[in-house]
């Protein structure tokens, strides 16, 4: 493997679920830190993915998925972009 | 079997489309997220034919980060130099101007006075950018000598020095919409136009996009721009002026394409990973 030692961790991430196309089903629903809202959350989700909150539009980031855990995502800063 | 790391800052639905093409093409990827990785300079912490798909949304932290991938011998998609030159508006318009690829007439000045009389001298309106930024932030369309005086006081009072290297731009009378052509390798592979009532029509910030054909022409300067700059994975913002011409406006390196994909029918992100393959095979 191309990524030993320093990666690790991250060859510990799940890469395996990350594929589409699979049959999807659905997470139970997890609660908006901000607003409270119940937010279903997919198989096909994964660590690190940005969730916008259907109720306040809030940005929120999945920190775990096992439990499924959501903060506040990161605000933009000035150096954010393409 | 080709392994490759993706550099991400936060998972959007750009690297979820490029996850779900390197999944289809059974390639082993390993997520690299720039907000736990540590590097220790010195160690050689990657194998030889390592290679990094660079998908950070901070440009400090991509710049640097793949600087340091680099040194370690990781070949980088984008290179620094690609992401020093892309990530910074003078360094884009500098090489854009030494390659001769046409663009809008830019100035440079350093401090409030100079940058009033070089204002004076492009003619109102013109466009004032900060040197480092994205998404259409703090761009300002000036139109007369007093909201340039009241601007350039602000940034200077209000800024970090970084907002008083003065980047002012030819304002260009476009017909409603703007370009984005992306190169992929040495090939301009889809293009969109971004249509907005307002005259920043980034899709950020509202624009609509529309599939733009992509013309020898098109193609032409789109792939001479990413050239310019050192070629990889760019897309590339151009502006129709009144007689038609095309002006390479502006290159990006970590490009966004959901808007992009069903508009032009060109399945992008795969073409990235081909692209990305193709690369790496040209390490083995």
């Amino acid at each position: 493997m191309a990524f030993d030692g320093l990666l690790d961790w991250a060859a510990a991430l799940p890469t395996k679920s990350i594929g589409l196309g699979e049959e999807s089903w659905t997470m139970p629903d997890v609660n908006c830190p901000e607003c409270g809202a119940a937010i279903g959350v997919g198989t096909d989700t994964i660590e690190g993915e940005i969730l916008p909150c259907p109720e306040c539009g809030v940005e929120l980031e999945v920190t775990s998925l096992e439990p499924c855990r959501l903060a506040p995502a990161p605000k933009e800063e000035e150096d954010w972009g393409e | 079997m080709t392994s490759i790391g993706v550099l991400c800052s936060r998972i959007r639905v750009e690297e979820k489309l490029l996850f779900a093409a390197l999944t289809a093409r059974r390639v082993d990827f390993h997520l690299i997220d720039d907000r736990q990785i540590i590097f220790d300079l010195g160690a050689r912490a990657f194998a030889d034919g390592s290679l990094v798909l660079e998908r950070c949304i901070n440009h400090s932290r991509a710049l640097y980060a793949l600087g340091l991938l680099e040194d370690q011998g990781v070949r980088c998609i984008n290179s620094a130099q690609v992401a020093n030159v892309c990530g910074n508006k003078l360094l884009t318009s500098q090489a854009l101007f030494r390659a001769g690829v046409p663009s809008p007439r830019v100035k440079v000045a350093f401090t409030p006075e100079s940058a009033l009389r070089a204002i004076e001298e492009l003619g109102y309106p013109v466009v004032l950018k900060p040197a480092v930024g994205s998404w259409g932030r703090l761009l300002t369309k000036l139109n007369d000598r007093e909201a340039a005086e009241a601007v350039l006081e602000h940034k200077q009072v209000l800024g970090t020095y970084h907002h008083s290297i003065f980047y002012i731009q030819e304002y260009v009378d476009k017909p409603g919409r703007d370009i984005r052509s992306f190169v992929i390798g040495d090939e301009t592979v889809a293009a969109i136009y971004r249509t907005s009532e307002h005259w920043i029509t980034n899709t950020a910030r509202g624009g609509q996009a529309s599939r733009c054909p992509v013309t020898d022409e098109l193609n032409e300067i789109s792939v001479r721009a990413a050239r310019s700059v050192g070629g990889g994975v760019v897309a590339i913002d151009l502006l129709e002026d009144q007689d038609g011409r095309l002006l390479v406006n502006e290159v990006n390196y970590t490009m966004e394409f959901r808007n992009s994909i069903d508009t032009t029918g060109v399945d992008i992100p795969a073409r990235i990973v081909d692209y990305a393959l193709s690369q790496a095979g040209s390490l083995a």
